[in-house]
């Protein structure tokens, strides 16, 4: 399947070259998680990723952000090619990835404080470690969450909708390239998903990174996504445009899909 | 009991005269956070205590332990504790005694504990082959005969502290890895443990910042059993006479004592109490200060200043038991003075005909204590089911919706209190404040199926089993209404023999459908059952559910957050607010004509698929219960709000549907134009429709049509 537009190969932030990913369990027949799946993250826009359970969309964030290998195919971020890279390289490479869970209760370590777990990811990083408050604030800033009121708190004391704004801050510091959220919104109550939503929205064009956004609430999809792709026992069988597909669908999943939202 | 601060409200509300309403001006916070500093102290003097006495053991005792004196000396200056039977110095033997327990205990727990978390965490780094080697040796360390091999080795090594220290060690580091390494893996797959390492962090960092300091209450905890485990051991070594025979120790104080007629003698008070005493001080010294390691690493046990609902309503289970034997006093007292006048008072519910087919929740208010202070999660709520009615109930998290499930099913815990309440069923009527009157209906004609359950099957039991479990509680001719049960969700024979893990998705939830309708209950309470599942499935399942409601005659009462889903089952929809119903009506009433700012506010939040124009969030964030505005909790986020929003909680004003025109066209009285008459918002902010007959609510005149009752 391939990608609407030609932009420079330096824009890609992320890139699937026709990547697949096999489980095995004993000696049964090996499931196909993701198979043959070929897109590419451009920086400053977002990429939803939509599609049933089971779809293999949480594998796919998985290898995205290296912490699963691919059984064939490969995986680029940034420039770099992931496959080739090992240990501390590695990691360094990564250094620039971010992840946004699907549960904001259990993705920020409860003993931390807001500030610390928001400058959790510039350790390693050029920011010189007397600046880190500073960036933590203008990170808390940038969510909406004063940071006075904010900073010295613990996990245990903000509602669901304001953990997911501290883990949105921790994906801004430092120098992000590549954003994975997945299901940022579908834990959260439908109030605040919006408010979610748009904010991820303003990260990636503020900051121009290249965002991955995985969800099943195409709601979200359609009004924060710049292109999408729909998902099907592994494989894609739609991508493009975000208006194109919700206004035209071509594959049975995406019409099934878009008839099931409200 | 108006506090101070509550000076800006003059209303009537019922907030202003709320005791709990500063949580500051409560003494009983601020000594829940303080009394838990204590006990870590003492735990740390009572180690040490011991400690000391053990390291400064020839000037505490000045006496020789080995030096033979008269037998059966009574406790004086010389002898404190007198002697034993050949005249041994008692309290030398205490004293000197305590080095080699406190030595074997702490180098043994130490050596052990430090082999232990660095197979766990080496394990967690290196899975495949190392994590299952670590995995054999430890089940086989495990498996070994403890004593049997501690005697072996001891006998083979020699008799000495050394000896003894290594053997323990060798015999007792597996338990504690056992327990380290299921919990480091478990923490390495944490969300905010994928989130460090997602973006590179070191596996140093990762251990020493996220495992250790999360497993460190477990580990801790760990210590303090080898501890004890080693003191009792090498007491055991010693009572065989495998200890060290040229030093005392209390184990072989204790031993001597009791092979040498110490009980046959007044002696023992002296010879046995003391070291028995030493070794309990030395193990609740160490329990209390693993209790002070898991309350510093667990922020949450700490106090400070309280978290909002959702989160302390997580947090509770263990900071608020702590908390409830401290105020349980305060829960004692007759729950509820306050003379209630309000326009939404409920009439008696005796004192209403024409509803007795009805289902109704009417006047429930659910409390809950955190940090001392008296929180009310549900505040006179009333919901009229018509029978076989689909009900759904809205409202964000913290508003109160699992509270009224609880309450329904007389599962409301222990710092929890049902204030007031009934539940009518039909002829019977149900005090909710004794959750004992519920158990003869619970499950019978009232089931739940609570938060999160569509895939949490016991998954050690066949399908039939647990469907068949749920119907015995409706009596006899169980094994007939599982099967006609699992048939209706076509869960065929041969499926319904299977365990839960070899079924598709589809079918694990229509059997936890079928074990809630298997009784075929008066009322089934789906408590967000379905949120986190995507939404095809969503749909799927609650399409299912309400069809089997139907076809049982089930009412069904759906809680969620979730507008939009709920609106296209509901029959009713009721939303809440801070514990307050603010809107009731029709379905189609409260989706297309929403009265209340919040609700339209909820429908506009929504991001939705079929329309061009974006989501509007709804600014700022639901109030703490314990910091709630005063008069209409809502007024801090709503864009109608006026100044006397704060003087008085909006009543529930009845209204006919064409009352409210979403500010677009006007009809009927002046009082529902929102564009002239704001403060007629106030007046109607808080609905109940009517003039449908599924729309009768008790706390309302049943023959209401579009009544316009402004009541301020």
């Amino acid at each position: 399947m391939t990608i609407d537009v030609v932009r420079p190969l330096t824009d890609v932030m992320l890139r699937f070259d026709v990547v697949s990913r096999e489980f095995r369990q004993g000696r049964s027949e090996p499931v196909r998680a993701l198979d043959h799946v070929t897109f590419d993250v451009h920086r400053g826009e977002i990429v939803a990723v939509i599609g049933p359970s089971g779809a293999g969309k949480t594998t796919l964030a998985m290898i995205a952000l290296g912490l699963d290998r691919p059984t064939a195919g490969s995986v680029s971020w940034h420039g770099s090619d992931v496959q080739r890279l090992r240990g501390a390289s590695r990691r360094r490479a990564q250094r620039d990835n971010r992840l946004i869970t699907q549960d904001p209760f259990g993705a920020l370590h409860p003993g931390m404080t807001v500030t610390s777990i928001v400058t959790e990811p510039l350790r390693g990083s050029s920011v010189a470690r007397h600046l880190w408050p500073e960036v933590a604030d203008a990170a808390l800033d940038r969510v909406g969450l004063d940071p006075e009121v904010y900073r010295a708190r613990f996990p245990h004391q903000l509602s669901g909708g304001q953990r997911q704004r501290v883990c949105i801050a921790r994906a801004t510091v430092g120098d992000p390239q590549l954003v994975v959220a997945d299901e940022p919104t579908s834990m959260l109550d439908v109030s605040v998903r919006a408010a979610i939503a748009f904010l991820l929205r303003k990260i990636c064009t503020e900051q121009s990174v290249g965002m991955l956004l995985i969800t099943h609430d195409l709601g979200v999809a359609r009004h924060v996504a710049d292109r999408v792709v729909v998902l099907q026992r592994g494989a894609v069988v739609e991508a493009g445009p975000t208006d194109a597909i919700f206004d035209a669908p071509a594959a049975p999943m995406t019409q099934a899909l878009l008839a099931g939202a409200s | 009991m108006r506090t101070p601060d509550d000076g800006s409200s003059v209303g009537s509300g019922e907030r202003s005269a709320d005791p709990t309403a500063d949580p500051i001006a409560d003494p009983t916070v601020e000594r829940i956070r303080h009394q838990t500093i204590g006990p870590t102290y003492l735990g740390f003097s009572l180690l040490g205590l011991v400690v000391l006495m053990a390291i400064f053991a020839p000037i505490v005792a000045t006496a020789n332990p080995s030096e033979l004196g008269v037998p059966f000396a009574r406790p004086s200056g010389v002898h404190l504790l007198g002697t034993d039977d050949v005249g041994h110095d008692l309290w030398a033997h205490l004293v000197h005694g305590a080095r080699v327990s406190v030595v074997v205990g702490l180098a043994t727990a130490t050596i052990a504990m430090v082999f232990a978390l660095t197979v766990a965490l080496v394990s967690v780094y290196r899975r495949g082959w190392f994590e299952t080697i670590a995995y054999r040796v430890v089940d086989l360390t495990l498996g070994l005969p403890f004593l049997v091999l501690v005697i072996v080795v001891a006998v083979f090594v020699g008799r000495s502290v050394a000896a003894t220290v290594a053997v323990l060690s060798f015999v007792l580091w597996a338990r504690p890895a056992r327990v380290l390494l299921a919990s480091a893996m478990r923490l390495h797959d944490a969300p905010h443990v994928v989130v460090a390492r997602a973006s590179g962090a070191s596996p140093w960092w990762v251990i020493r910042r996220h495992l250790l300091a999360r497993i460190a209450p477990q580990a801790t905890s760990q210590f303090v059993r080898l501890v004890n485990l080693a003191v009792l051991s090498e007491a055991s070594l010693a009572f065989l006479g495998l200890g060290d025979p040229g030093r005392v120790s209390w184990g072989t104080t204790l031993y001597f004592a009791n092979s040498r007629s110490a009980f046959l003698t007044g002696a023992w008070v002296w010879w046995i109490l003391p070291p028995a005493l030493g070794l309990t001080l030395l193990s609740s010294g160490l329990a209390l200060i693993g209790f002070g390691v898991e309350e510093r690493s667990d922020p949450r046990l700490r106090g400070g200043p309280p978290g909002t609902t959702r989160s302390s309503t997580r947090s509770s289970t263990r900071s608020s038991t702590r908390s409830s034997t401290r105020s349980s006093t305060r829960f004692a007292q007759p729950a509820e003075t306050r003379p209630v006048t309000e326009p939404d008072q409920l009439p008696s519910p005796t004192s209403k005909d024409g509803l007795v087919e009805d289902l109704v929740i009417g006047d429930l208010v659910v409390e809950y204590l955190r940090n001392g202070v008296r929180l009310r999660a549900v505040d006179h709520v009333s919901v009229n089911i018509a029978n076989g009615a689909v009900v759904g109930l809205i409202g964000e998290s913290g508003c109160g919706k699992s509270s009224i499930a609880s309450a329904l099913m007389g599962l409301v815990a222990s710092p929890g209190q049902v204030v007031s309440g009934f539940l009518r069923l039909g002829v019977i009527d149900i005090d909710l404040r004794n959750s004992d009157a519920l158990s003869p209906v619970r499950g019978r004609l009232i089931s739940l199926i609570p938060q999160s359950s569509m895939n949490a099957l016991n998954p050690s039991q066949r399908i039939v089993a647990q469907v068949h479990e749920a119907a015995t509680v409706g009596g006899p001719g169980a094994a007939d209404r599982a099967d006609d049960a699992l048939s209706a969700v076509q869960i065929t024979e041969d499926e319904r023999r299977r365990f839960p893990h070899q079924l598709s998705g589809g079918q694990r939830q229509r059997s936890v459908i079928a074990t809630a309708m298997v009784n075929a209950p008066r009322l089934v309470i789906a408590d967000e059952a379905t949120s986190g599942l995507d939404p095809l499935t969503q749909r799927a399942v609650l399409g299912e559910l309400t069809r089997r409601c139907e076809s049982s005659s089930s009412a069904l009462l759906l809680i969620s957050h979730d507008l939009p889903l709920v609106g296209r089952f509901a029959d009713r929809i009721v939303v809440m607010y801070a514990g307050r119903v603010v809107e009731d009506g029709s379905a189609w009433a409260v989706m297309n004509r929403p009265a209340h700012p919040y609700t339209k506010a909820l429908l506009a939040a929504n991001p939705r698929v079929g329309e061009a124009s974006p989501p509007r969030p709804i600014a700022g964030d639901v109030p703490d219960l314990a910091d709630l505005p005063s008069g209409c909790a809502f007024r801090t986020r709503c864009p109608v709000a006026e100044a006397r929003c704060a003087n008085a909680v909006p009543p529930l004003v009845a209204m006919g549907i064409d009352d409210v025109s979403g500010g677009s066209d006007s009809s009927g009285t002046d009082v529902f134009r929102p564009s002239t008459n704001r403060a007629a918002i106030h007046a109607v902010a808080c609905v109940v429709r009517s003039g449908d007959e599924a729309l009768r609510s008790p706390n309302l005149p049943v023959d209401a049509g579009p009544q316009p009752r402004v009541a301020l």
